[in-house]
Formats: C-alpha cells, structure tokens, sequence
C-alpha cells in the first residue's frame, strides 16, 4: 500500500512541475480570450495535484523522491519532495491559485479586440512562473536549480513592464540585469563545485564535503559566489537595488507574485545551501555575516517603508526589510526552532504580501489613489479590502495568532536558546517599525473622508474574497503552526 | 604550463574585465554585452573543467561531455537573457523617445 | 644605528624655521610651513616609542626621550602640526605671520620640554615655552588681548623665578661628578637641607603653570583672549609643561613627600571642582574651557600628589596618559572652537565635539576611558576615588554646557574655511580618538591591569618597546578580564549623572503632560531627523555600482570567510 502511494507521490511530483509549464504553452499557442481560462484551468488542477501531494508526504511521513529518466546522481537529476517542500509549494499554490483568481477580469480584451498584449503575456508567463519556482522547490541538481532560477527571472521581468511605462522598462532592466549578474555568479560557483567533484547533486555533494575538516580554497570560492549570487536575487541590504522600483512598479497581482513568490526562490536555495550542503554552519562568519545583513535589512526596509507617501513603494521596501527576517535564520540555526521559524516566515510572509498587494491594487483601481495621506474614508468605502490589508498587516507586524508572530516567536526562541541574545534587537524593533507603517495606513484609512460624495465600493466579490482568503491563510498557518506545538525540525 | 591552466587565466581575466565593465558602465546596452562577454567567460571556464576531468581511452582523449552539456544549456540561458535584454533596451528607447527630447541619455543607474 | 641626528633636528627645526622669519621675502611662507616642523618630533617620538634611545649633549644640556617623555612628544608634536595646519585657514596672511613668529619659539620650548634630560635644559626649554607663549596670547590687537597678555606676564614671570629658584635649590646639593639629571636631582633631594624650600617653590611655580587654585586667575583671561588656534596649543601642549615639571623633579620616596603630596592631592582636588563650579557659569565658549582645563590638570595634579602621598611610581603612568588624552582633545576642542568661530556652527562638528568632550569624562569606548580607568587603581574606592568621580560627572556636565555655548556661537560673518582647517580637525579628533589606544600598553598597562583585577606581573611600568604583537596580546588580555563590566559602571555613571544634571538644569518649562509632550516634539524631530539620513544612505547603497561592488565584496567576503 505505501508502495504504491510512493509512486503517486512520485507522479505528482512530475505532475506539479509539468501542469503549469503545459498551462502556460497551451495558453500561449490558443491565446484569445481562451489564454485565461486556459491559465485558471491549470491553477485548479496544479491544486489539486499539490495538496495531494501534500497530503501523501505528511500523511506518510514519507520524502518522494523521483529521479529524470531513471538516471542515478551523480550524472542524473533528482526530484525530491520532503515536509518542508511540500509546505512552501502548497503556499506558493494557494497565493498562485487566489492571485490568478483575483486577477482574472483584469486586461480583457475590448470587445473588437482578440487578446491584449498584457493578458496574453501575463496569462502565458505566470503558469511558466509557476512552473520554474516548483522546479526550484524540487530540483535537487545545482545546475537545475540555476536554469529554473533563470527561468522564474525570464518569466518575471516581462510582467514587470506589463503596463508599458518607461520607467517600468527601466525597473525591469535593472531587475534582470542584476539579477543576470548574480545568476552568473552562482553559475562560476556552482562551475567550481562540479570541478572538485564532478557532480551537482546535493546530496552527494553533502556527503563530499562532510567529510572535509578544512575547505579547500575553490570550495570557498564557489561557496561564496553562489551565496552572494543568490543573494543579490533575493535582495538583501544592500543588494536590494532592484526590488523597490520593479515590485512597486508593477501591475498589483505581479507585485504579489514577485514579493510573495519570486524571491523566495533564491532564499529556498540559500537555505538548500547552508542547511544541506553545509549543516552546521552557524556559528561561522558567514553566517553572522547573513544575519547582520538581514538585522540591516530589517531597519534599512522598515524606516523606508515608514517614509514611503504611496502605498506600493511601501509594501515593496516592507518586503526588503521582512526578507531580512529570513536571513536571520542563518545565524540561528544551532537553535532547533530557527529553521522551522525560517519556513514559517517565508510562508506567511508570502500569503500576507500578496494579500496587501492586491489590495493595494484594488484600492488604486478603485479609489484612484495610493498616496497613503489621501485614503481616508477608504474604511467607509472598501471596509472588507482594509479588512484583509489589516489582518495581512498584523501577521507582518507579528500580532498573535498570525503566522508571522509564530515565526517571530520561533525565531526568538532560537536567539535565546543559542544564547545570541543580540538577535532578538532588530526582530523587535523591526515588529516595531512594521507596527508603525501599518498602522500608519490605517489610522488614515478608518478616517471619515473629506469629501463625502465617494460612492460605495465597487470592488468585485470574487477579488475581495480571494485578499481576506489570502489574509486568512496567513492567520490560520499561524494558527496551526501553533496546534503543532513544538517547531518542526 | 599547461592550455588547461592558460584557459583558466584567460577566462578569470575576462570575468575580471566583463565584471568591471558591468558594474561600472551606466549605459544599459553595454552592460548588456558586458554581461555577454562575462558569460562566454565563465562557459570557457566550463569547457576547461571538462578538459580537466577527461581522459584517455585507447590513446584517444576526450572531454568530460557533463561540462560540455552545462555549456550548452547556459549558452541557450544566456541567449534567451540576452535578447530579452536588448528588447528590453530597445522598448526602454522607443518610451523614453516618446515621452522626452531625443537627445536624452537612457540610464537605469541613479 | 645612526638616527641619533634625528633628535637635535626635531627639536631644532622650529628655530631653524625662525631665523628664515630674518629674511623679509621668506617670512610670508612661514604661516603655510607650520603643520611641517613639528614633524621630525613626531618621528623621532615614535622612534623612542619603539625601544629606539634617542639622546644627544650639547655644551652641558643634555636631551633624551624616555618613555613619558616619548609618548606625551609624540601627543605634542600632533597637535601642534595640525594646529599649524589651520592656522593659514583661520587666520589671513599678515596675522597669521605675525603670530608665526611666536608660534615657532613656543613650539620649540614645548617640544623640547618633554625632551629635556637634566635640570638645566628643563628649565631652559620651560622658560622659553612660558615666555613665548605671551607673544601668542597677546596676538589679537585689542585691549582685552592685551589685558590678558599683560596678566600673563606677571604670573608666568613669577612662576619662572619660582621655579628658577628651585632648580638652584635642588642643584645645590649635586657636584660635577653626579651632573645635574633628574635622578641625580631625585636621589639627592631627600637629603638636602634645602629640600623643603625646594619642593614648595618648585610646586608653586608649576602651580602657577598648571593653574591650580588660588593661582590659576591668569588662565581664563588669557585663553579667551587668545586667537583659538593659539589657545589649542597652549592649552593642550604649553601647559603640560608643568605636569612633566611634577614628574621629573619630584622624587617618589617614602615618607619625604607625604605632606606635600597630600597638599598637592587636596589642592588639585580642589582646584578641579572650583574649574568645574565656576565654568558652567561662563559664557564665552573659551572660557569654558579654560575652566574645564583648570579642571582637569587639578585632577592630573592631584593625582601626581596621591602618588607622592603612597609613594606610588604607577601614579605618574596614569599621570602621563591622562596629560596626553587631555593633550590631544582640549586641542581638538579649541581647534573646533576656532573653525566655528569663522564659519558658524555645523552639527557635525558639534557632535564630534560633545563625543571628544564626553571623553574627558571618560564615555566609554573613547580613550578618556582608558585614562579614567587608570586613576582608579591609585586614587582608590575611598573618598579621594569618589570625589574624583564626582570631578567626571562635573565635566560631563562642563562638556555639554560647552557644546551648548559652541552651538550657539555665531560668527559676525561667516565666512568658508579653506578645506585643510576642516581636514586639521578631522584628522586631530581621529587622533585623539585613536593614539591614546595606541598607547595604552605603554603607560597605563599596570594600572588598567590592576583596576580590571588582572595580576600585575613583572613587566616595567616603562621602557617596553611598542610593537604590534604586544599590543594586541595586551587588549586580548584586557578584554578577557573579570572586572571589565564593574569597571565600565565606574566610570559610566559619573557620566550619566552629570548627564542627567545637565538634563534637569536645562529641561524648558515643562507643559503638563510633561515627558510625553517633549518626547512628542524633540523625539519625533530626531526620529524624523535619522529617518532622512537613513533614506539619503539608502538611496547611495541603491546606485548600481555600490550595490555591483557591494556584491562582489560579498562574494571575496565569504571566500576569504570559509577559507579561514
């Protein structure tokens, strides 16, 4: 019996990867008006396939493993679906699904048209998106993992400069290109490591190198070019250049992808790094090195965001300084919770950020405004938006029950337990400036308005839902992470 | 010395000159090629991996064919980075044409 | 090795430089070739602080550099040629000449008072430094420069002869054969007949010098009416030709010195509280200081009297390191003093000013730390360590009242400054920051060692080559020490409880609903205040060329990191 669940599990594990990929070609050859339902079809199904999935590898307890065309590492590549895989894949499927959803009447063709240019490239790209962010999450192949990175970055640049202004053109070029940079530098390291040993499975490269009490200088080298390299592609202080413009710059369901998803990617690899690769390695440089950047991300993002007059540039900064959150994992890590705090963050952090894009872009399309000082009467006009944009904001904040309070927690469990007391200074004060900016939109928001003559809000139903189901998400992981009591480890 | 290791000087020089050219140039088509260049270097480096890890069988050498097939695979990354690139440019032109004098410089720096 | 010409050419040069003055097409140049004669000193101080004996005779004066010599030389030789720096900048060119030509013989004095070897070129070079330094005082052409100048005068004449007498009194007892250096001078004065006459004429003309209490009246006068640049130098180096007075020519000898240490002890104390009480009461920003002066050569002096008292050679380490910190950042506090008074008050020179007055209270991690920290294991738990304590929760509070007399000075018309005066201060304060840490191991490693509870081993208070190794082996030491944190809240809460004096005493009249309203108005203006900064450094760090190096610094970071 379990025999067989394996081989669904490893069925699905292809099935995740292929679905949207078969999504995205079909919406791209059919195109029309078609290229939607196409895009929406897929999303049902890729949710189907990942919480099966899910379920199998939690209700087993089991890791699916799938090899390519039956070849062994180290010539082949692995699939691999574990716990924690499986817990950022249903996550990125949930914001996914409710983002597509949400944005499914936005770029309609007029009537004597057959497609626009925007709704044919975002209903082609973001399945593809889909597609390389699960081949990241499940590829267990360096060099996979660098051509699934380059992809998640093709596809997300063109959604960058949907709406055609220049300055998005811009924001998308200084995206892709520093984004190029740090990609080729990830490609020499990953170049390097496979001269050593000739392979790129992570595995065995584990193996490999537990057996090392001292690195060899190519090791080192390699080493650090793929973790600046996937650094600069998760834009940590102060590699960060390219995230505020091209994340505020976007269309809003882009943003949420680009924020919620996009990003994490490369942490997702960081972690495969530093957690597989090299377990144990908290206490090294390194590691402090990761955490003081993220400790500088935390403030540098915060304080930003805090000055921020629209609404977008600061949710954007926001994401820098929770990115930063992240990055204090890697100091941790000697403290069991830190990494399942590391998980649980990534996840909240996405649900929540892609509910306060989307209603960040249902406020402009609606109220025609994001300069934060002109939203008052927004909570008389779109009281169940500000509804989901605050609950999405007490998980940044780490307001219990969320699931950002419980990664809060986590995290300052591990600082404690590891006895680096001085961590836990910049995870409150960066509750602190979150606090600050949230609350900052929403004390103007609950204002009565000045003009009294705004008409009700015209927000469609299915959008709404899909932002508070986003914010609930956020909640309830938190909520559940909690039933669970001790963090995973 | 042997190719192998002039190869290798070669290519780190050219990462060294590509890098310098991509960090400090502020024009976006030569960053773009600058990053061209950097990638063809590093895909030299590649090749001289894979002349590191092959061998002789009955006298007659061969490379280790998984380098060569990463250099192949980067090369189509790095074809599809650079068009999408350079349309990139070309749109970043056509807007800023459109909206401002022509004589205009088109940076993505600060 | 043959470097011993280096020292008769540092301690010549500045008189070299004086006769070229002969010379009427040459003497226009003098102002802009200040900042380069003091140089050779600096050399030749480092030389000697590296285990390098440097010592040359001349017709019967004899100089040498020691250790205490070295190190405050050193101190000396910086501040005089970053003074010398500025003086183009703040001064035009006819002043500025005129005041060259007594700014050469003062700087010679100065610098060859902590070389001096024996009695006679002591007295030599702490003559010539006393008398020339009326040149500078008087320098400004107006009546109250001339007042003060002319008080000068007679106080500095008078110390002089004090301290000429004494010198006879303690030859007196050498012969030829014995010669006349100062352990000839401290090995027989216990002996002498005249010692008592000696040691109370030698103690009140370097009173004189070093301002203790009733005699330091000349001292406020002339330092406000000196041009700032002038008073940075005779302030910090000029003056502490007394403190070397005290500690070459007294002898630590049991029970001889115990009832003058005691005087100088009570008086020092003294004379350093009386500074601080009546200097917040100023408000010329240079008569502040000349208070807080006052202040802290009491303190120094009291120190060297409590060593006497206990017969305790580890006093006149602490002694010289306290000498040379207060060296170093009065300078930097008149120098700044100088530069606002031409150009206007800039924030970020004043928040560089209350961080280097702050230390003279002793703020931990800056260097007057360090010299506080070596007081306490000679002054001791007991009243003298707590009065002393007290002294620092005083300057705390001279220090912010002088910040606040600075911030509110405003120059008739303000006028830019050529960019090497801001370049003389920054690189002054950096100094003063850094080369008391340097030079910690030298003077103050017994007492540190002792005031953190380190056993004190068989190394010599002095004549320990600096060198690099030993330094660090010496902070590994500290920093690993047991009484580290008890030692910082000694010296930290002076610190804040001057701090919070000053709070109360210039808290505004408070609205009701007090702590709240103010936080409301000045923190929200701070927190406002840093917000901008951080966005104007976010911006920079968003240019693609810092973010590009930034990340290949990562990448060589880690490398370097994991190899490691």
């Amino acid at each position: 019996m379990t025999e067989l669940a394996v081989f669904g599990g490893k069925q699905l594990v292809v099935l995740a990867l292929i679905m949207p990929l078969l999504g995205a070609l079909l919406a791209f050859t059919i195109g029309g008006r078609t290229a939607r339902w196409i895009a929406l079809l897929t999303a049902l199904v890729e949710l189907v396939v990942v919480v099966s999935l899910a379920w199998i590898v939690v209700d087993q307890q089991i890791v699916v493993e799938y090899q390519l065309g039956g070849w062994e590492p180290p010539l082949g590549v692995r699939l691999r679906a574990d716990g924690a895989t499986v817990l950022v894949l249903l996550t990125a499927t949930v914001v996914m699904t409710a983002t597509m959803i949400s944005a499914h009447a936005d770029w309609q063709p007029l009537p004597d048209q057959h497609e626009t240019r925007a709704g044919l490239v975002f209903w082609t790209l973001l399945p593809a998106l889909w597609a390389a962010f699960n081949t990241v999450l499940l590829s267990q192949d360096l060099f996979n993992l660098f051509v699934a990175l380059e992809i998640l970055t093709f596809c997300a640049v063109p959604l960058v400069c949907l709406n055609g202004k220049a300055e998005t053109f811009a924001a998308a070029l200084r995206y892709l290109l520093f984004a190029l940079l740090g990609s080729v530098l990830y490609l020499l390291g990953a170049g390097l490591i496979y001269g050593l040993w000739g392979t790129l499975d992570i595995g065995l490269l584990a193996l490999e190198i537990s057996k090392l009490n001292r690195y060899p200088p190519a090791l080192s080298l390699a080493l650090g070019l793929m973790t600046a390299g996937l650094m600069a592609k998760t834009a940590i202080v102060p590699l960060h250049l390219w995230l505020p413009p091209a994340h505020a710059g976007a269309p809003a369901p882009v943003s949420a992808i680009l924020s919620a998803v996009v990003v994490k990617a490369a942490f997702v690899v960081l972690l495969r790094l530093w957690f597989e690769l090299m377990p144990g390695s908290a206490d090294t440089m390194v590691a402090q090195t990761q955490g003081v950047l993220g400790g500088l991300a935390i403030v540098l993002g915060g304080v930003l965001a805090l000055r921020q007059s629209r609404l977008k540039p600061m949710i954007a900064y926001s994401t820098i300084a929770q990115m930063g959150y992240l990055f204090l994992v890697f100091p941790l890590a000697g403290a069991a919770s830190a990494w399942g705090a590391g998980l649980l963050h990534l996840c909240s952090h996405a649900l929540a950020k892609a509910a306060l894009f989307l209603a960040a872009g249902q406020i402009i399309t609606h109220f025609g405004d994001d300069r934060i000082d002109h939203l008052a009467g927004l909570g008389h006009v779109m009281p169940l938006t500000l509804l989901a944009f605050g609950v999405a904001g007490f998980s940044l904040m780490g307001l219990p029950p969320t699931g950002g309070f419980v990664a809060k927690w986590w995290l300052l469990q591990a600082a404690i337990e590891t006895g680096h007391w001085g961590w836990a200074v910049p995870i409150l004060f960066g509750g602190l400036l979150t606090a600050g900016y949230v609350f900052r939109v929403l004390a103007v928001a609950l204002r009565p308005a000045a003009t009294p003559a705004l008409a009700a809000s015209t927000v469609p139903h299915t959008a709404n839902a899909m932002i508070l189901l986003l914010a609930l998400s956020s909640l309830l992981l938190g909520l559940a992470a909690l039933g669970t009591g001790l963090p995973p480890q | 010395m042997v190719a192998s290791t002039w190869f290798g000087l070669g290519a780190a020089l050219i990462i060294g000159l590509s890098l310098f050219q991509v960090i400090i140039n502020p024009e976006p088509l030569r960053k773009v090629l600058a990053f061209n260049l950097l990638g063809s270097a590093v895909f030299v480096l590649f090749g001289v991996l894979a002349r590191r890890g092959g061998g002789r069988i009955d006298g007659v050498a061969f490379a280790d064919p998984v380098p060569q097939a990463l250099i192949i695979t980067g090369l189509v990354v790095a074809f599809a980075a650079t068009v999408l690139a350079v349309a990139l440019v070309l749109r970043l032109l056509q807007a800023e044409c459109a909206t401002q004098d022509h004589d205009t410089e088109c940076r993505i720096d600060d | 090795m043959t470097i011993q010409w280096l020292l008769p050419v540092a301690l010549a040069t500045p008189l070299v430089a004086l006769l070229t003055a002969l010379c009427s097409r040459l003497r226009p140049w003098l102002p802009n070739l200040l900042w380069l004669l003091p140089l050779p000193a600096l050399v030749a101080a480092v030389l000697a602080l590296h285990g390098i004996p440097l010592a040359f005779t001349l017709s019967g004066l004899s100089f040498a550099l020691d250790q205490p010599g070295a190190m405050l030389l050193a101190a000396a030789a910086l501040l005089w040629s970053l003074a010398g720096l500025a003086v183009p900048a703040v001064l035009d060119q006819p002043s500025a000449t005129r005041l060259s030509l007594w700014w050469l013989p003062t700087l010679a004095g100065s610098l060859a008072v902590f070389g001096a070897a024996d009695l006679l070129s002591f007295y030599l070079a702490y003559a010539i430094v006393g008398m020339s330094s009326w040149g500078l005082i008087g320098h400004a052409d107006h009546i109250q420069a001339r007042h003060a100048a002319g008080g000068y005068l007679i106080f500095a004449l008078s110390g002089e002869l004090c301290v000429l007498m004494a010198c006879v009194l303690l030859a007196a007892p050498l012969s030829a054969q014995t010669g006349l250096s100062f352990d000839a001078v401290t090995a027989a004065l216990p002996s002498s007949p005249w010692r008592h006459a000696a040691v109370g004429l030698l103690m009140l003309g370097l009173g004189i010098k070093i301002g203790l209490v009733p005699l330091h009246s000349w001292m406020p006068l002339a330092y406000s009416a000196a041009p700032p640049v002038a008073a940075a130098v005779i302030a910090g180096a000029a003056s502490k030709a007394g403190i070397i007075g005290l500690i070459r020519l007294l002898p630590i000898a049991e029970g001889l010195m115990s009832t003058w240490g005691l005087m100088l002890a009570v008086l020092g104390l003294v004379t350093a509280f009386y500074g601080l009480l009546i200097g917040v009461k100023q408000r010329q920003p240079a008569a502040v200081l000349a208070y807080s002066s006052i202040s802290q050569l009491g303190l120094t002096a009291s120190l060297l009297g409590v060593g006497l008292m206990s017969a305790e050679p580890l006093s006149r380490a602490a002694a010289v390191f306290y000498a040379a910190h207060h060296l170093l950042v009065k300078g930097v506090l008149f120098l700044a003093l100088a530069l606002i008074m031409v150009s206007g008050a800039r924030w970020r020179v004043l928040l560089g000013v209350t961080l280097l007055g702050l230390s003279l209270a002793g703020l931990p991690l800056t260097a007057g730390f360090l010299a506080k920290l070596g007081l306490k294991p000679i002054l001791g738990d007991g009243t003298i360590g707590l009065l002393a304590s007290l002294a620092a929760a005083g300057t705390t509070l001279l220090m912010l009242h002088f910040v606040r007399r600075l911030a509110a000075t405003q120059p008739v018309s303000p006028t830019v400054l050529a960019p090497q005066a801001w370049l003389a201060l920054g690189l002054l304060s950096l100094a003063a920051l850094i080369v008391p840490w340097l030079l910690v191991p030298l003077s103050l490693g017994q007492p540190m060692r002792l005031a953190l509870g380190l056993p004190v081993d068989q190394i010599p208070i002095w004549n320990v080559p600096w060198s690099l190794t030993r330094w660090i082996e010496f902070w590994q030491q500290l920093i690993s020490a047991p009484g580290l944190g008890k030692a910082l809240w000694q010296v930290l809460w002076p610190l804040l409880f001057g701090g919070l004096i000053a709070l109360a005493l210039w808290l505004p009249p408070l609205p009701p609903g007090d702590v709240l309203l103010l936080v409301e108005r000045l923190g929200l203006r701070i927190v406002c205040r840093i917000g901008e900064q951080i966005q104007r450094l976010e911006h920079h760090l968003r240019a693609w060329p810092v973010a590009g190096l930034a990340l290949l610094g990562l990448v060589l970071l880690f490398a370097v990191m994991l190899m490691g």
